[in-house]
C-alpha cells in the first residue's frame, strides 16, 4: 500500500462519540415519543392507522365534492350570464322596433296635419 | 463484521422490533462509532457530527421493521449517515457557517503519524468537494469496496473510482508542494 493511503487510513480511523451518546439518543427518542403521544392526545383519531386512512379519504372526498360544487356553481353562473345577455339583446331589439314605430307614427301625424292646410290653400 | 456479531445484531433487531428498548441501545452502542465517525470525518465539526449521528439513529428507530439483517443494518446506517451528512454540509454552506478548512482536527493523537503531515492532510481532505470527500471517507474509514461505495452514495461505480483517483492525485500533489521533503 502507498504511504498516502496509509496516512489516510490512520487519519480516518473510527472514533468514538463523546461519552453518553447512546443515552442522548434514547433521551431524544423519548422526547419524540412524548411529542407524538401529545399529538395523539390532542387528535386521538390519528393514533390508529385505519382511522388515519379514513381521515385522509374523508379529506379527499371533501376536496372532490368542493371541486364538483365549485364547477356546478361556475356553470350556473355562466348560464345566468348568457340568459341575461340574451334578455338585454331582446330588449334592445324591442326598443329599436318601438323607436321605428314611433317614428312612423310621428311621420303619419305630421302628414295628416299638413294635408288639410294644402287642400285649403288650393281651394283659395 | 463476523457472523457471530451479525447474529447478535440480528437478535437485538428482533428484540427491538418486539418492543425491547434496551435492545435498541445495544444497536446504537454497536454502531455509534461508525455513524459518528462518518459524519465527523465528512463535516469536521464534532457537535454537528453528533447531531447528525443522533438523527440517523432516530431515523433507524422509525425504520426498524424494514431492516432485514445485520449487513442490511450496516448498509442502511452508512447510507443514511452519508446522505444526512451531505445535506447538513449543504445547509451549512447556505447558512454561511464556519468553513471546513478552519475546523481543527479531532484530538485523538496517533503517535505513529507525523503531526505536521496529519494536520496538513486533515486540512486538505476538508478542502475536497463533497462527493470525493465522502467517497474517500467511506473508502479509508470503512474500507469499503468501490461497488459498495457506489451503492451507498447512489452514484455510478466509475464516478466513485474517478473521484477517489482524482482526490488522491490532488492530495499527493498538494502535500508534495507544501511539504516537499515528506514522502507521499
Amino acid at each position: 500500500m502507498k504511504p498516502l493511503e496509509d496516512e489516510l487510513h490512520n487519519l480516518l480511523r473510527r472514533k468514538e462519540p463523546p461519552e453518553g451518546f447512546a443515552e442522548r439518543v434514547a433521551a431524544r427518542l423519548a422526547t419524540k415519543k412524548r411529542q407524538s403521544t401529545e399529538l395523539q392526545r390532542i387528535f386521538p383519531l390519528f393514533g390508529r392507522p385505519v382511522l388515519r386512512w379514513v381521515a385522509v379519504a374523508a379529506a379527499c372526498a371533501i376536496t372532490i365534492l368542493s371541486f364538483v360544487r365549485y364547477e356546478h356553481q361556475q356553470r350556473m353562473r355562466a348560464e345566468a350570464e348568457r340568459a341575461s345577455q340574451e334578455a338585454i339583446f331582446a330588449l334592445r331589439i324591442a326598443n329599436e322596433e318601438l323607436n321605428t314605430a314611433l317614428q312612423r307614427a310621428q311621420q303619419a301625424t305630421v302628414q295628416a296635419l299638413s294635408s288639410p292646410r294644402k287642400t285649403k290653400s288650393a281651394m283659395e | 463484521m463476523s457472523n457471530v456479531a451479525d447474529q447478535a445484531v440480528e437478535e437485538s433487531l428482533a428484540r427491538c422490533v418486539a418492543g425491547d428498548r434496551s435492545a435498541f441501545g445495544e444497536i446504537v452502542r454497536e454502531h455509534q462509532s461508525m455513524v459518528y465517525s462518518l459524519a465527523l470525518h465528512f463535516l469536521r465539526n464534532p457537535s454537528m457530527a453528533e447531531d447528525v449521528a443522533q438523527e440517523v439513529f432516530l431515523d433507524l428507530y422509525r425504520n426498524l421493521p424494514a431492516i432485514k439483517s445485520g449487513a442490511h443494518l450496516r448498509f442502511w446506517l452508512r447510507k443514511v449517515a452519508c446522505h444526512r451528512s451531505i445535506d447538513r454540509a449543504r445547509r451549512r454552506q447556505t447558512d454561511g457557517m464556519l468553513s471546513l478548512e478552519d475546523v481543527p482536527e479531532p484530538t485523538t493523537e496517533d503517535p505513529s503519524l507525523d503531526p505536521l503531515l496529519r494536520k496538513k492532510l486533515w486540512k486538505l481532505v476538508g478542502s475536497l468537494p463533497e462527493k470525493p470527500r465522502m467517497a474517500l471517507v467511506l473508502r479509508y474509514q470503512e474500507e469499503m469496496e468501490l461497488h459498495e461505495i457506489a451503492e451507498v452514495m447512489e452514484i455510478p461505480i466509475n464516478t466513485v473510482k474517478s473521484s477517489i483517483d482524482r482526490a488522491l492525485g490532488v492530495l499527493r500533489e498538494k502535500l508534495a508542494r507544501s511539504m516537499g521533503e515528506v514522502r507521499v
